[in-house]
């Protein structure tokens, strides 16, 4: 199970969630340009579109050097990635920037079954390991996700000592609520150890960081360019938020610590990460500014708006179209790309 | 949805340690029904109910918050204005009746208003219990709050901590008005104290001052 992975990690890593160096690449490799004529995607029907697609990825995995600065590969993406190619994609995509050997994973992992954690020492946020154990079940609403990850369930495992796992490689960081639904997600595609590569590199990741930390300040810089955002978008709802006292807590931390994966379903949250893995973390903040959009419309009260903010029920379509149409300033995507601590 | 007429507008919230059952509580309060597949709460939710005390209604803004201590700083800010808090504890966790002392200090720190809180032991169902009724108690006396065990499983005593709290919360809303009208003629600060005369006078139905 393990043998093939390290075909698919370790040598790459400027491409991950790094805007910069993506742009530029666009006349060369003519020959993929020709065949990804992406319009015939969005006309062909679902499962035909789907083998396209499929086959499509199996080559640019096969000639992933080649092809991972290729602005054709990103639009390929917007897309969405084929759930079946995700599964050697996304380690390709995000690499091993932290360069996690399988070795050091299986030891991590060993080690921290015969942990013990008194109140005599201070570990840092490792003593944050005994919250995953209970938070297993109670992750995902959606029956069929919950019973493939509590406690008993197929993969409640692997789930619970990849982090466990990660809080004893990053005793600094540790465990927060929220996490569970990130690594659920990477399991339904990935094994344990590439699970664990990606898991580390978003929650490392500069401008994620910060919030897996909830770095009071850089929080509320974050919050405040959200809120700028709002403005600019959809200046009603801003007014609305306002006036109803709903802040970016309510809503936003939730939505980003999860990176979406407890308000939206696994559906569309594949293929937000897609672009996230691509285009870096700028997708976060416009797929935000697209919800409260198309939420805004049944905001009534209080209790209603911060009800339709904590269970979201959107169409994957529009959202995806939303979020292309997402103003986002220079500016202000400056500064919520150098947040970092 | 509680539209409707009601006397009152409270915000309340909901402190204590991860899982012991803050989230359950209030579903089945507000919602009449216990939901086994909840999820774990990242920052804060939110729920509403209108509670009526004999002859008044008051709307219950209630503010759930997540139990890992990491969100304090963000479910801190959720503490102004709060009138009302519900502090829980599971009986079938004993560390999370030692940390209760550790959620009333972190209001203590956060906010100077005058608060109605209750002490709720949660998980009376369960038959493998690790906190005694006795220790709730006292611990409850010490901070001169009222004390009650429930199970949000079985609808046990769900109610009471609501209508417990209501009657505190009326009481000090009832009086506060007084103020408001008597304020015209005193300094500002003249509440506090004569609320702390009233606690000492009759101890168990007052609002505490944690």
């Amino acid at each position: 199970m393990l043998s093939s992975k390290n075909k698919y990690v370790g040598s790459d890593f400027s491409g991950y969630l790094e805007p910069k160096g993506i742009q530029g690449s666009l006349q060369q490799n003519d020959n993929l340009c020709q065949n990804l004529n992406l319009t015939e995607y969005s006309r062909s029907s679902k499962p035909e579109q789907e083998k396209q697609l499929k086959l499509k990825w199996q080559e640019i995995a096969q000639d992933w050097q080649k092809y991972q600065r290729d602005v054709k590969v990103i639009q390929l993406a917007e897309f969405g990635i084929p759930f079946s190619s995700r599964r050697f994609m996304w380690p390709l995509i995000v690499g091993n920037k932290h360069q996690i050997t399988l070795e050091l994973f299986e030891i991590l992992s060993e080690q921290v079954q015969n942990i013990i954690i008194d109140g005599k020492y201070n570990y840092g946020r490792l003593n944050s390991i005994k919250l995953i154990e209970k938070d297993l079940g109670r992750t995902f609403d959606v029956p069929s996700l919950r019973n493939i990850f509590s406690s008993g369930g197929p993969l409640s495992g692997s789930l619970q000592s990849i982090l466990e796992t990660f809080c004893l490689y990053r005793p600094d960081i540790g465990y927060i609520q929220g996490m569970t639904y990130i690594a659920s997600i990477l399991l339904t595609y990935l094994d344990d150890y590439q699970t664990f590569i990606i898991f580390s590199s978003l929650i490392t990741h500069p401008q994620l960081l910060p919030i897996y930390l909830l770095d009071t300040n850089l929080l509320q810089i974050i919050f405040l360019q959200f809120q700028k955002l709002i403005k600019i978008n959809i200046p009603q709802t801003y007014q609305l938020l306002k006036s109803y006292n709903i802040d970016c807590s309510n809503f936003l931390l939730e939505w980003t610590i999860t990176l979406y994966a407890k308000p939206l379903n696994p559906d569309i949250v594949g293929r937000i990460w897609d672009r996230m893995f691509f285009g870096g973390t700028n997708i976060l903040w416009k797929t935000g500014i697209a919800l409260l959009k198309l939420l805004s419309p049944k905001f009534k009260d209080l209790e209603t708006t911060l009800h339709l903010l904590k269970q979201p029920q959107v169409n994957e379509e529009e959202l995806l179209n939303e979020i292309n149409l997402v103003d986002y300033p220079d500016n202000i995507s400056e500064i919520l790309y150098n947040v970092q601590l | 949805m509680s539209l409707g007429y009601y006397d009152w507008l409270v915000k309340v919230i909901v402190l204590g340690d991860s899982g012991v059952g803050k989230t359950n509580i209030l579903t089945q309060f507000c919602d009449s029904k216990f939901s086994q597949n909840y999820t774990a709460t990242i920052g804060v939710d939110f729920k509403i109910k209108i509670l009526n005390v004999q002859d008044k209604k008051i709307k219950l803004q209630i503010w759930d918050t997540a139990g890992q201590e990491r969100f304090r700083n963000i479910t801190q800010t959720y503490y102004k204005g709060a009138y009302g808090i519900i502090f829980v504890y599971s009986l079938i966790d004993r560390n999370s009746f030692n940390n209760v002392e550790g959620w009333i200090k972190s209001i203590l720190e956060s906010t100077t208003d005058e608060v109605c809180s209750i002490l709720v032991g949660n998980k009376l169902d369960s038959q493998d219990r690790r906190v005694q009724t006795a220790e709730g108690e006292k611990l409850a006396q010490k901070y001169n709050m009222p004390f009650i065990e429930t199970s949000a499983l079985e609808n046990k005593n769900i109610q009471d901590i609501f209508d417990r709290l209501g009657q505190n919360l009326k009481i000090r809303l009832e009086n506060e008005g007084q103020k408001v009208s008597n304020n015209i003629h005193t300094q500002s600060g003249q509440f506090k104290l004569n609320q702390e005369v009233n606690q000492t006078e009759q101890p168990t139905s007052s609002c505490n001052s944690c």
